[in-house]
């Protein structure tokens, strides 16, 4: 498919091309967009819906002041004579991506659940119709 | 063929596009079924047959939703319905969905036609942006220094003062940021839209309208970009897609 093929086009570029439909993250963005029609039924997900806002809302929370302490506090530019700039080309020559990923990661993950999860989980049941409506506080369109 | 929508079977709508379409070849939706088009006048619903039974919730379903529309669009303008839409068979499909709403799909599909939507994420390298934030405020590199020997139980309250200092800090630089990245992508696209982001690594995550035409512009402005921001933000595009970002709910 062509979405594929222009992600190979420009290899050894900075940029990530990844694939649309087969993200997590991306997939959860697109839960609250779209037309919205009289349907018979519309599927409201209340559950994601509200992890999501969580998400949020956790951003001004003592909870993430305190990991942004640590992750600061965990910075390795300790050595007081050299300069910031030679600092930071160590640190990105250093990698360890791994461990320096997103302070929020964890809370995102939780959102949709990950890949190895998935057939593990029991089906997660229709929600009534009737509570479609809490999930329209998010569109602001 | 029992697999295709009859009479009775609720059909599982993803989208609205133009009457003459041309679905890709074994394109298959939620659970697997077959996608399929009912057209009415110049328009068509996009849809799939769904058991009752099947509870429609799962990630799975999800992704299956993204991936046929994402297909659709690459074929064809296509206006993205609300993901879990279900109808409980084709003629309340047309008699709820497609005669009310046809005059107005055919309009938004012609203002959508031959554009795609890509979204740009940036994130910060999260030491590089932290790096920066204790060199430029003496007062989060004092605190830092005070809490960072100490035990953790002795500075709880100092910390909670560092974490909230940092975090403004990188919100701060964050719309400096963000300005330039739109700067350098919004004249390349027919329009944008700013996503509510949930990160505080998340420098800026932006939908744009591309015409087909710009769409190898708007990828080297993209690409240089993410060249430039190395080592300091990385640069995710996706896309094309369809254009979820830029149908409004009520249409």
């Amino acid at each position: 498919m062509t979405v594929a093929a222009s992600g190979q086009r420009r290899g050894g570029g900075y940029l990530d091309r990844p694939a649309p439909s087969s993200l997590a993250d991306v997939i959860d963005s697109i839960l609250d967009k779209g037309l919205v029609i009289d349907a018979y039924i519309r599927v409201s997900l209340v559950g994601i819906e509200l992890l999501t806002i969580d998400a949020r809302i956790v951003i001004a929370s003592v909870d993430t002041y305190l990991r942004f302490a640590e992750a600061t506090n965990r910075l390795d530019l300790y050595e007081k004579s050299k300069d910031l700039p030679e600092v930071i080309q160590d640190m990105s020559e250093g990698g360890a991506k791994g461990k320096s990923r997103g302070v929020l990661e964890g809370v995102k993950e939780t959102l949709l659940g990950d890949d190895e999860d998935e057939e593990k989980e029991p089906r997660r049941r229709r929600r009534p119709a009737e509570r479609a409506p809490a999930r329209r506080r998010r569109s602001e369109e | 063929m029992t697999e295709t929508i009859g009479e009775r079977a609720a059909c599982y709508l993803y989208g609205i596009a133009a009457a003459d379409l041309r679905l890709p070849d074994e394109l298959t939706g939620l659970a697997g079924r077959p996608v399929e088009v009912i057209p009415y006048g110049a328009v068509a619903a996009v849809v799939s047959p769904l058991d009752l039974n099947d509870p429609v919730a799962r990630r799975n379903d999800l992704i299956a939703h993204g991936r046929v529309l994402d297909a659709v669009a690459a074929a064809g303008a296509v206006i993205p319905v609300r993901f879990g839409s279900v109808l409980e068979d084709s003629s309340a499909l047309v008699s709820k969905v497609l005669e009310p709403g046809c005059q107005r799909y055919e309009e938004m599909l012609a203002e959508l036609d031959g554009q795609a939507q890509f979204v740009v994420s940036v994130r910060y390298e999260e030491e590089r942006v932290l790096s920066e934030v204790v060199a430029e405020s003496p007062q989060i590199a004092e605190l830092r220094a005070r809490t960072r020997e100490l035990p953790a139980e002795s500075t709880y309250r100092e910390r909670i003062r560092l974490g909230e200092l940092v975090a403004g800090a990188v919100e701060a630089k964050r719309d400096t940021d963000a300005r330039a990245v739109l700067a350098v992508l919004e004249p390349l696209a027919t329009a944008s839209r700013l996503r509510q982001g949930a990160g505080l690594d998340q420098l800026v995550d932006v939908a744009f309208l591309v015409e087909d035409g710009r769409r190898a512009a708007f990828d080297q402005a993209a690409e240089e970009l993410a060249a430039e921001l190395a080592g300091r933000a990385q640069v995710r595009l996706v896309g094309p897609t369809a254009p979820y970002d830029f149908v409004s709910a009520e249409g």
